[in-house]
């Protein structure tokens, strides 16, 4: 099943930026933040990082393609959500584009929603799920 | 060795009393990441970080498998607390024999303290769209930290301890 993201996760990740974590090929875990979202799709997001948020990475992610990603800030309270899917980089000026194809996306709100995976949801069902629990967008 | 320093004590409490929310990652033993975020949080000894087990799900799964674990700050960004720090964690459950002992903390003396944290330390200031309808704790997550680096904007991955 294709997956979606919905008009309020755009929101999140383009308003506060994310924590991406990644991991070596025998998985040691590397946790950077990528404070400038270029764009988001129904299906991508791009990143465009510092060369120093990119060096916490750079090796795993050359042997590893899966990144983990969850909202910044207050995105980590409001917006309860897990990306996860596999990027790709090349460098633009001095900064290092990466674009994370969305392959799985999962609820972390506490309580019996978490862990849920929400791309599994039909679209509409998914949207109208959200929109029971939350109706906010970020300022 | 590393030692945190008082901010960081300061830091790693859980929001409602200054503290900050953070991000625990971890992945599975053949690298597949998790990341999410942690509201019950505290610092034990000069070189521990515990995290309530309470939903833990992918994380649970990946910390049997895969002691590697990351901890980060999430919130509040930009405000001095630009830490990760890295180590090796283990999920102490409410079945673990009292003696057991992870890297000089025994299983008795984190539930002892921590096993109830709800209780101890109630969700508050969380916003009642995002907090849970019941508390369901099955342990302690203890992370030995090994190594801490920057997160700060133009510092990322810069080593601090």
């Amino acid at each position: 099943m294709a997956v979606k993201l919905t008009e309020r996760m755009k929101a999140w990740i383009e308003a506060m930026g994310c924590h991406l974590n990644v991991a070596s090929k025998n998985g040691s875990p590397w946790v950077t933040v990528a404070r400038e979202v270029e764009s988001t799709s129904d299906d991508e997001i791009v990143f465009l990082l510092s060369q120093d948020e990119y060096s916490v990475i750079k090796e795993p992610l050359a042997e590893n393609p899966w990144v983990a990603i969850g909202p910044s800030g207050v995105g980590g309270i409001r917006a309860c959500y897990q990306w996860k899917g596999k990027g790709k980089v090349e460098k633009v000026g001095d900064k290092v584009k990466l674009t994370v194809k969305v392959l799985e996306v999962y609820c972390t709100k506490p309580g019996c929603y978490a862990g849920t995976r929400l791309d599994t949801m039909d679209f509409a069902e998914c949207k109208e799920w959200e929109a029971d629990l939350w109706k906010d967008m970020p300022k | 060795m590393v030692e945190f320093t008082d901010e960081m004590i300061e830091g790693l409490k859980v929001p409602g009393k200054g503290g900050s929310l953070v991000y625990l990652a971890t992945s599975s033993i053949d690298g597949k990441p998790n990341i999410a975020a942690m509201r019950y949080v505290a610092t034990h000894a000069k070189d521990k970080i515990l995290i309530s087990d309470m939903f833990l799900l992918k994380t649970k799964m990946n910390i049997k498998e895969n002691p590697e674990c990351m901890i980060v700050i999430c919130h509040p960004m930009g405000s001095g607390r630009d830490w990760a720090f890295k180590g090796k964690a283990i999920d102490i459950e409410y079945g673990f024999d009292p003696d057991f002992d992870w890297y000089g903390v025994t299983a008795k003396e984190i539930l002892d303290e921590w096993g109830d944290w709800h209780e101890k330390e109630p969700p508050d200031e969380v916003p009642p769209d995002v907090v849970y309808a019941k508390p369901a704790q099955r342990g302690v997550v203890v992370l030995h930290v090994e190594q801490i680096y920057s997160i700060e904007k133009g510092k990322v991955g810069e080593k601090i301890q």
